[in-house]
């Protein structure tokens, strides 16, 4: 029985002092998918969505490998390097996708590879792009930072020009009554997020923004 | 298939000799190919890339970047099957690509490519081409082990093969091929085409009002089956060529580009301050269309150049060709280093070669051209025998191994100048595809970093990750 709740679930929804796109509000990371595989038009949209993506120089450094359960062995291959904390539940989920960023940029002016001081940034903006993507066409998206990226690199033959950086669980909402006891506790926690008065100053560090003490749309 | 077989027999005997240079052994005495990393190709792609040294001070100049049309991959082993190899991997992957392989990872269903050749008429490299297209056949039989793998010639009707690998002109094959708008893809009778080798088909097809030239791109599904794909904007754009050599060992000429034929005269007229100019078409091959001004000439002289430069290629591509032929560019003209023969000194051209593939690319040496008369700076605006060094049409023999020692000695071409143009040949090629891939040209990030190398500093910015 499919517990997907579209689009539009706000289950995990967090209060927010400004109102937000819902496709923000009502994203989160679930760890219960429900087995059904997305269709391939919605997987697609996701990855154009991370192509779409800024970067810094445009240098588009995020490269994902897509693995689906029951297809070829690459789902199997990525399910191997999790963490299995992350296994435990990840299971579930029936796309896999593997995320992987250039480290140095190609540099026109010098002909050359350099440093690219802001690659996990701009890896992180694609993968944001994904994970908003996946709520628009009613799917979630829970990246992963614990696996093996040494094994990743092997298991997918990535070059040694781009670092595994990122695992994706992608699917349609599931029940969680088939997790474990403690995920399933932890499933069903409610989201905690710092207060907006802790990361958003005004002027200098440490100084409430006037939007939060002053008015609202005050000129 | 019978009439391309009568044309694969006599072929050879008016080809120009360019074919028959490759000697296996002499490319691994002197470590041919040289092996590059290039992290960030990721596709396949053969070019060739024509310098000569500038007799004013020695240093190396590029004439110009040539792809898939062009020849010279033969030169190391006498045939073209490295090619060949990169070409059907690249078909294979295209299959993938455009949903055509089942779970098996075998067609599952009939698939073309196509493999154009020259106009009939300037058609003078059958000898490699052929081999080629045979080789490309058999490595799909290789992959595609028990498939009908079946070659067809732009006039024959297809059969219930899984793979047709179809070869013919480029004007019979512009015939043949279509544009279906609902799949965005490139068809014959309906059957995908999944690889095409000679980027002169996509002019046609243009010409011939079958697909839309603005709108071409290496991400439009017509580009993306070309063989170097990725550096199709770069092999057109002869202007954007020069711009790659950006401080290697290679000096960038002076260029300047003719949108159209209204203010041409003006335009070349002011250029023409630094010397004598050559002014080529775009996306031409074989030399076709290409002339020189010089500062000398009246006005009425150029307009009489440029008359002769569209009349040369409707000649050769037929009515339309006009639509294609602009913007025209136009370089400074470089005379090189003389090759010393009875009469005087020869200009000439070496031709690099280029095979990129998925992280590497090789490198070698393919011919040193001579023109066929020696250089006289006073008359050969009026004699193309003495700079235009393209051997298409040609049967003389002025042609060098790329490897022969003696005449790379004669004009100048040591071994560190050799390697100097190698390591140059692989930089045009990694900022070309890393171009393609953000825009044509630059990023404004790029201009930025240009004018001030300061502009992105790395103990700045750097947060520490590697």
């Amino acid at each position: 029985m499919s517990h997907s709740r579209g689009p539009k679930d706000t289950r995990r929804s967090l209060q927010t002092r400004f109102p937000v796109s819902p496709i923000i509000a009502n994203r989160w990371s679930p760890r219960a998918f429900d087995p059904r595989m997305p269709e391939a038009s919605k997987l697609g949209s996701l990855f154009e969505a991370s192509r779409l993506a800024p970067s810094a120089h445009n240098a588009q450094p995020a490269r994902f490998i897509l693995t689906r359960k029951g297809q070829g062995t690459g789902y199997e291959r990525l399910f191997a390097c999790l963490d299995p904390k992350n296994q435990v539940w990840a299971h579930t989920a029936p796309v896999l996708a593997l995320g992987a960023v250039m480290k140095r940029r190609f540099s026109q002016v010098k002909g050359d590879f350099v440093p690219y001081s802001h690659f996990m940034h701009d890896l992180g903006l694609a993968v944001m792009s994904i994970l908003l993507q996946a709520r628009a066409v009613d799917l979630f998206a829970h990246p992963l930072a614990a696996f093996d990226p040494d094994q990743a690199r092997a298991a997918f033959a990535v070059p040694a020009l781009y670092e595994p950086a990122i695992v994706l669980a992608v699917g349609y909402l599931g029940t969680d009554e088939a997790l474990p006891q403690d995920v399933r506790d932890r499933e069903r926690e409610d989201r905690h997020r710092l207060p907006l008065e802790e990361i958003l100053f005004e002027e200098d560090w440490g100084v409430a923004s006037g939007l939060l003490t002053g008015p609202v749309d005050a000129a | 298939m019978s009439t391309e077989l009568l044309r694969m027999v006599l072929a050879q005997f008016g080809d120009i000799e360019e074919w028959r240079l490759g000697d296996p052994e002499l490319a691994a005495q002197l470590g041919y190919p040289r092996s590059f990393s290039a992290p960030i190709i990721s596709d396949y792609a053969t070019l060739f890339i024509d310098y000569t040294l500038d007799a004013r001070d020695g240093k190396p100049v590029c004439h110009e970047v040539n792809g898939a049309n062009a020849v010279g991959s033969d030169a190391l082993t006498g045939d073209s099957s490295r090619r060949a190899k990169l070409e059907a991997q690249q078909a294979v992957n295209r299959s993938r690509e455009f949903g055509l392989l089942g779970q098996d990872l075998r067609p599952s269903r009939g698939i073309v490519t196509i493999h154009a050749h020259q106009h009939w008429r300037w058609f003078r490299t059958g000898g490699e081409f052929y081999p080629r297209v045979d080789a490309f056949a058999e490595a799909l039989r290789n992959h595609w082990p028990g498939h009908a793998i079946v070659p067809r010639s732009a006039g024959d009707a297809l059969g219930d093969e899984t793979v047709s690998v179809m070869v013919g002109d480029v004007p019979a094959i512009g015939e043949r091929l279509a544009f279906d708008e609902q799949t965005r893809q490139l068809t014959v009778d309906g059957r995908t085409v999944v690889f095409v080798g000679n980027p002169n088909v996509l002019t046609e097809l243009v010409r011939l009002g079958k697909i839309d030239g603005e709108a071409l791109a290496p991400d439009h599904p017509a580009v993306r089956v070309l063989h170097g794909a990725r550096l199709f904007t770069a092999v057109q754009d002869k202007v954007l060529q020069q711009v790659f050599f950006r401080d290697t060992a290679v000096r960038r000429l002076r260029t300047l580009t003719l949108p159209d034929r209204s203010n041409a005269v003006r335009v070349l007229r002011r250029a023409l301050a630094v010397g004598p100019l050559v002014v080529k078409p775009n996306g031409t091959s074989g030399g076709a269309g290409v002339h020189v001004v010089t500062p000398a000439m009246a006005d009425a002289e150029i307009e009489t150049v440029l008359d002769r430069l569209v009349d040369d290629c409707l000649a050769k591509y037929g009515e339309g060709f006009e639509d294609v032929l602009f913007p025209l560019r136009a370089f400074e003209f470089v005379a090189s280093t003389g090759f010393e023969r009875a009469g005087g000194g020869h200009l000439w051209d070496l031709r690099v070669g280029l095979e990129l593939q998925p992280g590497r690319i090789d490198a070698y040496p393919v011919s040193m051209r001579l023109t066929p008369a020696p250089f006289d700076p006073k008359t050969f605006h009026k004699d193309r025998a003495q700079w235009v060094s393209n051997v298409s049409g040609r049967t003389e023999r002025l042609l060098y191994s790329g490897m022969d020692q003696a005449a790379l000695d004669a004009v100048g071409l040591t071994a560190a100048r050799m390697e100097d143009l190698f390591a140059a040949s692989v930089t045009w090629a990694m900022r070309a595809w890393d171009a393609a891939g953000r825009g044509s040209g630059a990023v404004y990030e790029d201009r930025c970093e240009l004018e001030n190398p300061d502009f992105y500093p790395q103990q700045a910015f750097d947060t520490g990750a590697r």
